[in-house]
C-alpha cells in the first residue's frame, strides 16, 4: 500500500484521485479534470490515508439549501440547526405535516413560524395545509406567507395532487409565486395491487404529478424525496413526462445510482437537494454521484434557490 | 486504520450496481482511506451451492497482488445444504476465511433452527466471526421477488442465547420502520455477548425520526466497545457512511478509533497492520 504523500503526486494527480476530483471509478470529469486511463489506473494503487476527511470538509464547503426537511419532537429547531452546521447546510425549508383539524393545523405552523424567528439564519419555513378544509386552508396559505413562509410543504396523503380539491391550492401558490412540495410514493404496493400499501391509499404516486404538473405547468411543484422508500427508478421514468416538475433528493434512502438516474432522466437542473432529516446521506449521495461540479452546485443550492427567486425569498 | 465490516461483491439481482468487483471496491477504499474491508460475494445468496460464490471469491482474490492485503474474506454460508460443513471446512482451512455471513431469510430457515446453531457452534470452534445482516436493501424499495421483512434484534437474541460463546457482527444495525420493538430480555443478551453492531445505517447528527436513528441509540444501548464501522457498499453511496461516523460527537477521537477498526480488529485476532 502506497500513501499519497509519499506517491510522488502533482496537483492534477491529487484532484483525480481525491475527494474534489475522483470518487471511485464514477466521477472523472468533475472540477474539469478528466484523469486519463493510466491515471485511473495508477488510482487502484494509491492509498489516500484518511481521505474521508478531505471529502467531507469538501462536502461542507458546499452552499446548501435543504429543499425538504421537518421540526418536530425528534428533530426540533435547535437540532436542526445544529445538525446543518454540521453537515454545511446554509439554510433549511422546514414543516410540520399534519394536524386533523383547523386549528391543529395552525398550532403547527405556529411552531414553524416560532423556528423561523428563533433561527432566522438557518430555518425557511414551509406551510403545511389540507386541501380538505378548502376557504381555511387558501387563508392558511396567505397567513403563512405574510409570515415569511416560502412555500407549501411536506403536504401529505389527505387527497391526491391531481385531485380538484388541489386546483385552487396550486392555483394560489401561482399567485404568490412560491413552490408547493408533496410527499411522493412508489412503494411496491402503492403502485401494484395485490401487495400490501405502506402508504396509505390517497398517497400520490408520479402519475399524479405528471398530470397536475401538465395542467399547471406555470406552478413549481416539487415531487418529495426521491430516496424517500420507494422505487426511484419509477420516479425517474414518470416524472420525465413533465418537464416544469421538480424533484427532491431526500429520504434515508441513497442507494448507488439513484441520482445518476434522476439526472440522466429529468437532468439536473430539476433536482433540488434535500434531507428530510436523513443529514449525512442527504449530502452524500450528492457527493458522490457522478456530476459535473457546475451540476452539483445546481443541486446543492442554485436550483431552489431560483425557485425562491420568484416571491424575493431567496438566499443571498 | 479504517476497517469497513460490511462490504460485499458479486450480482444483485433486483437492480444494477456498480463497484461490485473487488478491483473498483479498493479503489473507493484507496480514495476515502480505508484499510481493509470485510467482503463476501453476494452470488452466493443466490446459487443454489454457495460454495461456488465462496470459490469464485478466492479466485478473484488471487487475481491481483494488490487485493491480498485488503481484504478479508468471508464465507456465505448455507446450514440448509447437506455439504455445509465441508463448504465451512474449506473456506476456514483452504481459503483462509475468517467468518461467515448468513441470510436465513433468503435460504429459508430461523436462527434457531437446529442446523443453524450447527454452523454457528462449527463457526465458533474454528473461532470464525459469524455476520448477520438484518436485511439487504430497504424493504419499501423491494422487488416483489424479494423478501418482505428484515430479522430482528430478538431475533439474532435467540440465537445468541442458545450460543452465547460466539461472536458475532449484525450488519445494518438500526431500527427500522415497523419492526418489532427489541425486547429488555433480548437488550441483555445482547449487551453481555461478544457482538458488533455495524454504523452503515446511523445517522451521525443528533436527529431520530420515521426513517432516521442517531447513532447515539447504539452508544446509549451497547456501548462503543460494540459498535464498528461499515459502508454497505455498493449498495449505497460510498459517502455517506464515512460522513456519519465523521461528524458523530457522541464519543472523542481515541474511542472512535475503536469504531473505526479497533473493535473488529480485536474480534478478527488481528493486528493493526
Amino acid at each position: 500500500m502506497k500513501n499519497l504523500s509519499d506517491a510522488g503526486f502533482n496537483r492534477r494527480k491529487f484532484l483525480s484521485t481525491s475527494g474534489l476530483g475522483l470518487l471511485g471509478a464514477s466521477m472523472s470529469g468533475v472540477l474539469c479534470n478528466v484523469p486519463s486511463k493510466a491515471e485511473a489506473e495508477q488510482a487502484i494503487h494509491t492509498f489516500r490515508k484518511d481521505g474521508w476527511k478531505a471529502i467531507l470538509e469538501s462536502a461542507k464547503k458546499y452552499p446548501k439549501l435543504d429543499a425538504h426537511n421537518h421540526v418536530w419532537p425528534g428533530s426540533n429547531a435547535a437540532q436542526v440547526d445544529e445538525s446543518c452546521e454540521a453537515l454545511g447546510i446554509t439554510k433549511a425549508a422546514c414543516s410540520i405535516p399534519g394536524g386533523k383539524t383547523v386549528a391543529e393545523i395552525r398550532a403547527n405552523n405556529d411552531i414553524i413560524i416560532q423556528a423561523m424567528k428563533s433561527h432566522p439564519k438557518r430555518i425557511l419555513g414551509q406551510c403545511y395545509i389540507n386541501p380538505l378544509f378548502k376557504k381555511e386552508a387558501l387563508d392558511e396559505i396567505d397567513r403563512c406567507v405574510d409570515h415569511g413562509m416560502v412555500m407549501l410543504g411536506e403536504l401529505y396523503d389527505a387527497v391526491k395532487i391531481n385531485d380538484p380539491l388541489y386546483y385552487p391550492i396550486v392555483e394560489r401558490c401561482i399567485k404568490h409565486q412560491i413552490p408547493m412540495m408533496l410527499h411522493g410514493v412508489t412503494t411496491l404496493g402503492n403502485w401494484r395491487p395485490g401487495y400490501l400499501p405502506t402508504n396509505p391509499p390517497n398517497s400520490s404516486v408520479p402519475e399524479d404529478f405528471v398530470e397536475i404538473a401538465n395542467r399547471y405547468p406555470e406552478a413549481m411543484i416539487i415531487c418529495g424525496h426521491i430516496g424517500g422508500g420507494g422505487n426511484w427508478e419509477y420516479m425517474c421514468r414518470i416524472l420525465k413526462k413533465a418537464p416544469t416538475l421538480f424533484l427532491d433528493t431526500s429520504g434515508s434512502v441513497s442507494d448507488e445510482g439513484m441520482i445518476d438516474m434522476a439526472v440522466k432522466y429529468l437532468g439536473a437542473d430539476r433536482l433540488l437537494f434535500a434531507t428530510d432529516m436523513n443529514y449525512e446521506t442527504g449530502v452524500g449521495k450528492i457527493m458522490w454521484a457522478d456530476l459535473s461540479e457546475e451540476d452539483r452546485k445546481k443541486i446543492f443550492f442554485d436550483n431552489f434557490n431560483n425557485l425562491l427567486r420568484k416571491a424575493g425569498n431567496h438566499a443571498a | 486504520m479504517l476497517l469497513d465490516v460490511n462490504a460485499f461483491v458479486g450480482h444483485w439481482p433486483y437492480r444494477n450496481l456498480r463497484g461490485h468487483n473487488l478491483k473498483e471496491l479498493l479503489k473507493r477504499m484507496n480514495t476515502y482511506g480505508v484499510d481493509k474491508a470485510i467482503v463476501s460475494n453476494l452470488n452466493g445468496i443466490f446459487y443454489v451451492d454457495g460454495q461456488i460464490a465462496n470459490e469464485e471469491l478466492v479466485a478473484e482474490l488471487n487475481s491481483d497482488p494488490a487485493f491480498k492485503n485488503r481484504f478479508i474474506l468471508f464465507a456465505t454460508i448455507n446450514p440448509v445444504l447437506p455439504w455445509w460443513r465441508d463448504a465451512l471446512e474449506t473456506c476456514h482451512k483452504e481459503f483462509g476465511m475468517k467468518g461467515i455471513r448468513i441470510f436465513p431469510l433468503y435460504h429459508h430457515y430461523k436462527l434457531t433452527d437446529e442446523s443453524c446453531i450447527e454452523l454457528v457452534k462449527a463457526a465458533r470452534d474454528l473461532g470464525m466471526v459469524v455476520s448477520i445482516p438484518l436485511r439487504m436493501t430497504d424493504l419499501r424499495e423491494r422487488s416483489w421477488l424479494d423478501v418482505d421483512k428484515a430479522i430482528s434484534y430478538n431475533d439474532v437474541a435467540a440465537l445468541v442465547a442458545k450460543m452465547p460463546d460466539a461472536k458475532y457482527m449484525i450488519l445494518e444495525a438500526r431500527i427500522t420502520d415497523g419492526q418489532e420493538p427489541t425486547t429488555p430480555e433480548s437488550m441483555k443478551i445482547l449487551k453481555e455477548a461478544d457482538v458488533l453492531f455495524d454504523t452503515s445505517r446511523g445517522s451521525g447528527v443528533v436527529v431520530k425520526g420515521p426513517n432516521s436513528e442517531s447513532l447515539t441509540y447504539l452508544l446509549e444501548n451497547f456501548g462503543a466497545d460494540k459498535m464498528a464501522f461499515g459502508t454497505e457498499t455498493p449498495f449505497v453511496d460510498y459517502s455517506s457512511p464515512f460522513l456519519r461516523l465523521g461528524v458523530f460527537k457522541g464519543i472523542d477521537e481515541n474511542t472512535k478509533q475503536k469504531v473505526w477498526s479497533g473493535n473488529a480488529l480485536r474480534m478478527l485476532n488481528m493486528e493493526k497492520n
